[in-house]
């Protein structure tokens, strides 16, 4: 008789287990060669070698219908499309959907630069999501929220207006904003009740190291998933999901060596790893009765802001920009993919929504997801399945500074609130609450 | 809809008929979830894309980077 219900479960299309919620990790370790230009900053720098290894994290999660793959990257961005699509291809069709995200931290390789370092870590990161799927266990979860300042808005608003760029913040004067303190934390569980994934969203940028270090790392978040593992224990996997950090510095911005950098970006992870740590142990994991897993990717054309025939001998005179990058900048139609996530916990309350915006969207951006999602554990995640820069919202955008109206800013004014908006409706669509059919009259 | 699309109902006053608040169309009702056509966000993307334009207008938005930066 069992083997007769197998029979018509198997015929019938119904996956086994359909409903209940798996997880596992697995990491590679990029191992990026010394000699490349490093990411960021904007200057020419060349790897002299590893600080802290630099590392691809995978969290895989099924419904036991559908398998989706987190990727976090020690990068400052995620790699081009071609080899993002050529690690999903070697997945398939055991993971249903890959979604890469970078720390933006700015001492690690790029990879657009360096074809055979690139060459080296896409088979390691393939295999380390087959690795991540075939070790998925039963798992239940939950989340927390917590607040930590470790970061100020960089863009100085002076009263007549105008923005002066204020790029480190020692005395840690708060008369810049916005600013968001929260630290969202989610905990995936084994059934047993051992963690094991931590991960961490904040938002600011990792570039607690400066331009002076030519060695990879994965600045403040790599630390702070070392404190985090070490005082959880149980072989927990933590990870860092970086916010909407387009306009936020830490405190101690581009700390120079001699002034003991390594220390000072050890001491900025290890708060955040604190407070992480603490949010943690208060989660109380739930298994849910039925979870299901659904993701939507919108891919948006998405207009050059500027003049680009009168831009171009600019990148190339003034900015010494020429290449790929200056290609990017210069790209007059762009498609930027805004994919979310929905992990259907069974109830509102526990349901956990994730936005990825392809680029450097300003904070207020993740404060309006907040504010605007139905679900109230929502996060904006930047960096995530492509780079088109900053993103700052209309208002920055008329009052200026970096990131705001200078040549890092190639799309249209108004493409932050476009994608913030485009991953609101995705929410309500995969919550079922928004139909492509008409409503009856009522 | 188009960029071009909204900026012609901006400007020459098309009928795009009823434009709900994305909250309107999931809460439903007439002219949010039936008896409307555009897709949702669009009246979103009308106001931001109109505030664009007003500052292009007074000279607030430029067509090249601030070469401070």
């Amino acid at each position: 008789m069992r083997v007769l219900l197998l029979i018509v479960l198997v015929v019938s299309g119904v996956r086994l287990g359909a409903g209940e919620l798996r997880a596992g990790v697995a990491r590679a370790d990029l191992d990026p060669p010394a000699g490349i230009p490093m990411a960021g900053y904007g200057s020419a720098r060349y790897s002299k070698g590893t600080l802290d290894p630099l590392e691809a994290r995978v969290l895989a999660l099924s419904d036991g219908d559908r398998t989706v793959a987190l990727v976090t990257l020690d990068l400052c961005y995620t790699f081009d499309a071609g080899a993002m699509d050529q690690i999903r291809a070697a997945v398939r069709p055991a993971i249903d959907e890959v979604i890469f995200h970078a720390s933006h931290t700015h001492s690690g390789p790029t990879y657009s630069e360096a074809p055979a370092a690139l060459e080296h870590a896409v088979p390691r990161i393939a295999a380390a999501i087959q690795e991540a799927a075939r070790s998925m266990t039963p798992a239940q979860a939950g989340n927390g929220w917590g607040q930590i300042q470790l970061g100020f808005n960089r863009r100085y608003l002076e009263s007549d207006g105008t923005v002066r760029m204020f790029w480190r913040n020692e005395a840690k004067i708060s008369t810049t904003f916005p600013v968001d303190p929260t630290v969202g934390v989610i905990r995936v569980d084994r059934r047993d009740g051992t963690p094991l994934a931590v991960l961490v969203n904040y938002a600011c940028h990792p570039v607690v190291l400066g331009p002076d270090n030519v060695r990879y790392s994965a600045d403040y978040p790599g630390e702070m998933r070392r404190y985090v593992e070490q005082e959880l224990g149980h072989g927990v996997m933590a990870f860092f999901l970086q916010g909407a950090s387009g306009d936020i510095n830490p405190y101690y911005d581009k700390t120079p060596l001699i002034e003991d950098a390594l220390e000072v970006m050890k001491q900025t992870g290890q708060r955040l790893g604190a407070e992480a740590v603490r949010l943690a142990q208060s989660i109380r994991t739930q298994a849910p009765e039925s979870a299901h897993i659904r993701s939507k990717t919108v891919v948006l054309g998405v207009a050059n802001r500027w003049d680009v025939a009168k831009l171009e001998p600019i990148l190339k005179d003034r900015y010494r920009i020429t290449g790929a990058r200056a290609n990017r900048l210069l790209a007059q139609d762009m498609q930027a993919p805004v994919t979310t996530l929905l992990l259907d916990l069974g109830s509102r309350d526990r349901d956990l929504a994730f936005v990825g915006m392809p680029g450097e969207p300003f904070v207020e951006f993740q404060m309006q997801l907040r504010a605007k999602s139905p679900l109230p554990n929502s996060f904006l995640l930047g960096y995530t399945n492509g780079y088109f820069a900053y993103l700052p919202t209309i208002a920055a955008a008329v009052r200026g500074g970096y990131g705001a109206n200078s040549s890092v800013n190639p799309t249209e004014a108004g493409t932050g609130e476009r994608m913030l908006n485009t991953g609101l409706i995705s929410i309500y669509e995969l919550l079922g609450l928004l139909s492509e059919q008409p409503g009856k009259p009522r | 809809m188009r960029d071009y699309d909204a900026v012609r109902l901006l400007v020459f006053g098309a009928w795009a008929g009823y434009l709900p608040t994305i909250l309107a169309s999931v809460q439903g009702g007439y002219g949010a979830d039936y008896n409307t056509t555009v897709e949702v966000g669009t009246g979103e993307r009308l106001v931001d894309r109109a505030v664009v334009r007003l500052f292009e207008l007074r000279g607030l938005l430029k067509s090249l980077p601030d070469p401070r930066y």
